[in-house]
């Protein structure tokens, strides 16, 4: 109880500070509440969706990249090792908006593919390039007995990789996969530079329509965090219902 | 007696250090092995060549007739009829006692899982854990663990156990928890390697004990013969410091 009331007066107070910021702006600043978000909730909830979809898939595509890469990492074969390295290497030493922009108008050309795509492969083969390193952590993180131990009992190394590693590496890496897939959908925000609609467009569309750019950012703001918010919160029962007495 | 396993001329190099220099060791059926020596002398190697957790640089080690090699099915094979029992982080976190023993069984020895777990929770209740079945490792004391592996070993069946310090990590009162029930498993006829420094085990389970120092079996004798008259100076030596 305590730490919920310390909790709230913590939050209470960076609210103040918001406020008095909120102020400060508002002497400054017409805000036309009534006016965004209300006369636009249709636009915020088309690129909401598109947020949503776009974000979905690269989960998917990016943990699959993620699992595949992290094993490949950890791997008896070198090439395999140094693949994955090189592969991590370029992603992570790229800004991911020059990711979106060389995937879109370069290979987006070649194969002639929507920007839908064009986006959800950029921000999978970017982030999966983070989820390689936390798998491999992950896998990294287990005792080397386990391995042997699976190993001494005859069971195959496909048994011992999806039945003993694998799910020990799995709760191992949780925390940081969430937080990586929330970086993953404030990320998608990104797309909005090749003109996807989705949310952080959406905003920008609604800010030059009503000049209201605030109003907007904000509603937009609000938003992310409830989808992130949520996501941590689900991910927090996820660990638990996993987690090994 | 038939010879369980029999292992020749093994050798086995990290790098530049050499720490099998030429062991050979023969096993016969029912026999309780007990392997002594001081540390990094390559005892606990030794026992990893035997099933192929360290792949020896030469040598040969043939187990029921079976000449040990570096492939899969000869290993799956083998590795089902010889159990091993480690120092510590022997059961698999992410399952229950009960899942521990039975995973393996409906795995590597194709039981039927209804089988297998009334097999299991005989072989627990074997090691007196009859009322932890379904509590995880990290619910289990050091002792509780050591012999929930035994237990899983056992289910097994296998033809031999080979321990490597199985108590060196528990303090003394789980120590003798888990030596009860090895000294027991040895009473009924178990055939056994074991690498501890536990003298009083030695003494009264063992058939014979093996002297290694500096990757090679400096002696071997019956227990008692052992420890009254050692014939090597390094294991006088040995010996003046376990007392």
């Amino acid at each position: 109880m305590n730490r919920i009331l310390k909790k709230i007066s913590i939050a209470a107070f960076i609210a103040a500070i918001f406020g008095v910021l909120y102020y400060l702006l508002s002497l400054q600043y017409p805000f036309h509440w009534n006016i965004v978000p209300t006369d636009y909730l249709n636009l915020y909830f088309l690129g909401l969706l598109m947020t949503l979809k776009i974000s979905f898939f690269s989960i998917v595509l990016s943990f699959a990249i993620g699992i595949i890469g992290g094993i490949m990492k950890v791997a008896k074969s070198e090439t395999l090792r140094d693949l994955a390295g090189v592969y991590v290497t370029f992603f992570r030493n790229i800004p991911l908006l020059v990711v979106i922009l060389l995937v879109y108008y370069g290979v987006g050309t070649i194969f002639d593919f929507p920007r839908f795509w064009a986006a959800v492969i950029a921000l999978s083969t970017f982030e999966g390039a983070y989820m390689i390193e936390i798998i491999r952590a992950g896998i990294q993180s287990i005792p080397k007995e386990q391995f042997e131990t699976a190993e001494a009992l005859g069971l195959s190394a496909k048994e011992r990789f999806f039945d003993i590693i694998l799910p020990q590496a799995f709760r191992n890496s949780l925390p940081s996969l969430t937080g990586q897939f929330i970086s993953l959908v404030k990320d998608s925000s990104l797309a909005s530079i090749i003109a996807i609609n989705e949310l952080t467009q959406r905003g920008n569309q609604v800010a030059t329509m009503a000049l209201a750019s605030f109003e907007s950012y904000i509603t937009i703001a609000v938003i992310y965090f409830t989808i992130t918010y949520a996501l941590s919160f689900i991910s927090a029962k996820i660990e638990r219902r996993f987690a090994i007495p | 007696m038939t010879s369980v396993i029999s292992a020749k001329h093994v050798k086995k190099s990290f790098g530049s250090t050499s720490v099998l220099k030429d062991v050979s060791m023969e096993v016969k059926k029912g026999e309780v092995v007990v392997l002594m020596g001081p540390s990094g002398t390559g005892k606990s190697t030794f026992l990893r060549t035997l099933n192929f957790l360290e792949v020896p640089d030469g040598g040969e080690i043939v187990f029921n007739n079976m000449k040990m090699e570096n492939n899969p099915l000869i290993l799956r094979q083998a590795r089902s009829q010889m159990a091993f029992v480690s120092q510590s982080y022997n059961l698999f976190p992410h399952m229950s006692a009960l899942k521990n023993v039975v995973y393996p069984l409906v795995k590597v020895k194709k039981i039927g899982k209804s089988e297998a777990k009334i097999k299991a929770i005989e072989m627990l209740s074997r090691v007196g854990l009859s009322d932890k079945i379904k509590s995880y490792p990290g619910q289990l004391s050091g002792g509780q663990k050591q012999r929930v592996a035994i237990a899983r070993a056992i289910a097994m069946k296998p033809d031999l156990i080979l321990f490597d310090e199985p108590t060196s990590a528990l303090d003394p009162e789980m120590t003798a928890e888990v030596l009860s029930v090895m000294k027991e498993l040895a009473d009924r006829g178990t055939t056994m390697i074991v690498v501890t420094h536990e003298v009083n085990f030695a003494r009264y389970a063992a058939d014979r004990v093996v002297f290694m120092a500096d990757g090679v079996v400096m002696e071997e004798a019956q227990p008692e013969d052992f420890f009254k008259s050692p014939k090597t100076e390094k294991a006088l030596k040995f010996l003046a410091r376990l007392s």
